[in-house]
């Protein structure tokens, strides 16, 4: 029934067990024979470690069938973006698009595998792979990692070693920085114990959707609950509590910096927590949305360099300071309003809240324009959904990305089917998302 | 006698819209002309009993007998002189619009009756009952936010005066009027304006009106959509908009302001600035009110599809007027190649809209002997 490896770990474990206690009982009887305060020491010291042995092996026992699924939702901008970066406020909320990923902690009697550290990006078909030992090597054991710490610049390097030392294809080189944040955030946080870990995704890359920070909380949630003792948790996915779920977010914003630079912190907020945040200069505040909001989102596929549109503005704003100054306040004035329009609790009906939210979003879609962040590829998503009277809006950098279109509760289902048949045959890529749901989830 | 008059169309470089709320705006004289002809008979020849108005383009001619002008309107001799202004008033205009009437307008062309009312009023204000033939043709398409009808009230009451002043030894073609003349001639046009177009003009022409010296020539490429549009409409559009959304609505006004302002300044700076560089400056400005304008729900497809044709060959864009179709303006930088212009020109005119290239900040109304 058990392997001979189980059988000679068992064994082993009894006998070290044994002998501790032995030990403890010999230095305990010391006791009664000449006191001195080493031979105290000796005794607790003695009871400590074999208690700690104890419980290791015990995890370790139990930790040999783990698995450990975590998800985290992408996020859309609902409004703010660009101006953000100039101090108006900004709107941001979860969508029901997930990254999973999927911890698998392996059998210690397992020969192969239980000293590799793999990760498996399955929608890439890709999978990278490190013994543990290299990355003993490599990786400076950093004993201060219960709490979260930026990567330092020379960790960063070490790391970017062990990449390289993959061979990721060329066209898919933009995968360094998130696989090195893997490795940090693993190591970190799980030290250099062998695993397993699988990614799925349901959100684009690079489109704006927060793939990146979705990446970062689902892993980081996979191995926060990983050491979680209690695993009798409900079925399916639950939350992770208040104290973890900050814990997480730390962590995830860390992943994130060095994944973007200097990121804002919105997208790791908004993946963890879920539901709707609102941000301005560098205050986050959790919003409790009192409206179902159903999105088209359309990706149209065009690249961009966020850094290049981000300085484009800032540059735009250099020549024209009163004209770009008065654009950023009018998005602070709708951001804040469409904020106040989620949370009402008014008499509004839906439908007139959902129009005030059309015209925001309207209006902030011009402004962007004003901004010069748009692109011919949204200009044609905009035009197509405006022949069914939606209104839609760039999301995140523009030049290109996503797209969001707001689908009134009333629309009817034929009507979307149309828009979603005339986006995809201009080449885009449609999802239809519930926008302001749960954030990072785990499910054992 | 015949006297030749001559007065331009204008364009709205920035701040339409906005300037009903308070901001600034800038507009310019282009060079596409309404011309009126002033011809006065002879004692002995035929027809010197009749007012006549020829609008050579439409093929259309209107005419009244004098007799049956002074029965229709109120005749006050002591008030027939160019230099007494006054409103016209309800009664006059009613008594106007009878005498329209009985001219018996097609259907088709029922929007001029408000302009030949204009032309009756400014006509026996200025030069009283004498019988005449005005002719008039224009370079500028009807009610496409280009000005026309106050280039129609500016060339005529320029030919009006001119023929009532004593002084005819003008060199030869075109000239200006004097100050004082222009002055004159600018309130009557106003009030012709008015007259034509109802007490809701926007309040441009009234307002602080401040001349500029351009120090940069400008070349544009006008569009017409041909898209018909209800100026009213829009105008209320976005006030209701404003009323909605008061503090987002306020700052985009505070922004059409600054870009105003700054067209103002690069159009006259004396700065050492390349014309390539005060092009750039422009293009962007152009750029930005357009969004703006877009953010105020004043756009149209029509004018969506000039901006990406012209955009599709890095060229700018920008509505002029009220929106809602109507005419767009493209900027043409002293560096874009005629080929260019005419790839533009032949893509937008195949989608049905009509182009005129133009020259921004030329001369003003202008007489001939």
């Amino acid at each position: 029934m058990h392997s001979f490896a189980y059988r000679e770990n068992a064994l082993f474990t009894f006998s070290v067990t044994t002998l501790a206690f032995i030990c403890a009982i010999a230095s305990f009887s010391d006791n009664f024979s000449n006191q001195t305060p080493s031979a105290q020491m000796e005794v607790s010291l003695t009871l400590n470690i074999t208690a700690r042995l104890a419980v290791t092996i015990y995890l370790e026992h139990k930790a040999e069938e783990m698995e450990v699924k975590a998800r985290a939702p992408g996020k859309i901008i609902l409004a703010g973006e660009h101006a953000v970066v100039h101090g108006s406020t900004a709107v941001a909320a979860a969508i029901d698009l997930y990254t999973y990923v999927t911890l698998r902690l392996p059998l210690q009697s397992a020969a192969e595998n239980n000293d590799r550290l793999t990760l498996q990006l399955k929608d890439l078909s890709l999978e990278f792979s490190w013994s543990v030992s290299r990355l003993k090597e490599v990786i400076p054991c950093d004993s201060n990692t219960s709490s979260p710490a930026s990567c330092s610049g020379d960790t960063l390097k070490s790391i970017a070693v062990l990449v390289e030392e993959q061979n990721i294809p060329e066209e898919k080189i933009w995968l360094s920085s998130g696989i090195s944040t893997f490795l940090w955030l693993y190591t970190s946080i799980r030290g250099f114990s062998p695993a397993t870990v699988i990614i799925t995704t349901e959100l684009p890359y690079g489109s704006g959707l927060g793939s990146s920070a979705a990446f970062c909380v689902a892993l980081t949630s996979a191995l926060i609950a990983s050491s979680i003792l209690d695993k009798t948790h409900r079925e399916g996915w639950s939350s992770l509590d208040e104290t973890n779920l900050e814990l997480l977010n730390k962590w995830a914003f860390e992943g994130e910096k060095i994944i973007h630079g200097k990121p804002s912190g919105i997208d790791n907020t908004v993946s963890a927590y879920g539901n709707m945040i609102k941000f301005c200069s560098g205050e986050i505040t959790r919003l409790q949305s009192n409206m179902p909001l159903r999105m088209l989102i359309t990706n149209t596929k065009v690249g961009r360099n966020t850094k290049a549109l981000v300085s484009g503005v800032s540059e735009r704003t250099v020549r024209h300071p009163d004209a770009m100054k008065s654009v950023f306040n009018a998005v602070d004035s709708i951001s804040k309003e469409l904020a106040a329009i989620i949370q009402s609790k008014d008499q509004n009906s839906v439908t007139e809240k959902e129009e005030s939210i059309k015209e925001l979003m309207e209006i902030n879609q011009s402004l962007l324009q004003s901004m010069g962040v748009s692109h011919s590829s949204i200009d044609t998503v905009i035009r197509t959904t405006l022949k069914h009277k939606l209104t839609s809006k760039l999301t995140g950098a523009g030049g290109g990305g996503c797209v969001l279109t707001l689908l009134p509760t009333v629309v009817s289902g034929t009507v979307v089917d149309k828009v979603v048949e005339e986006l995809e045959s201009s080449g885009f890529q449609c999802f239809t998302a519930s926008i302001g749901g749960n954030g990072a989830e785990i499910c054992f």
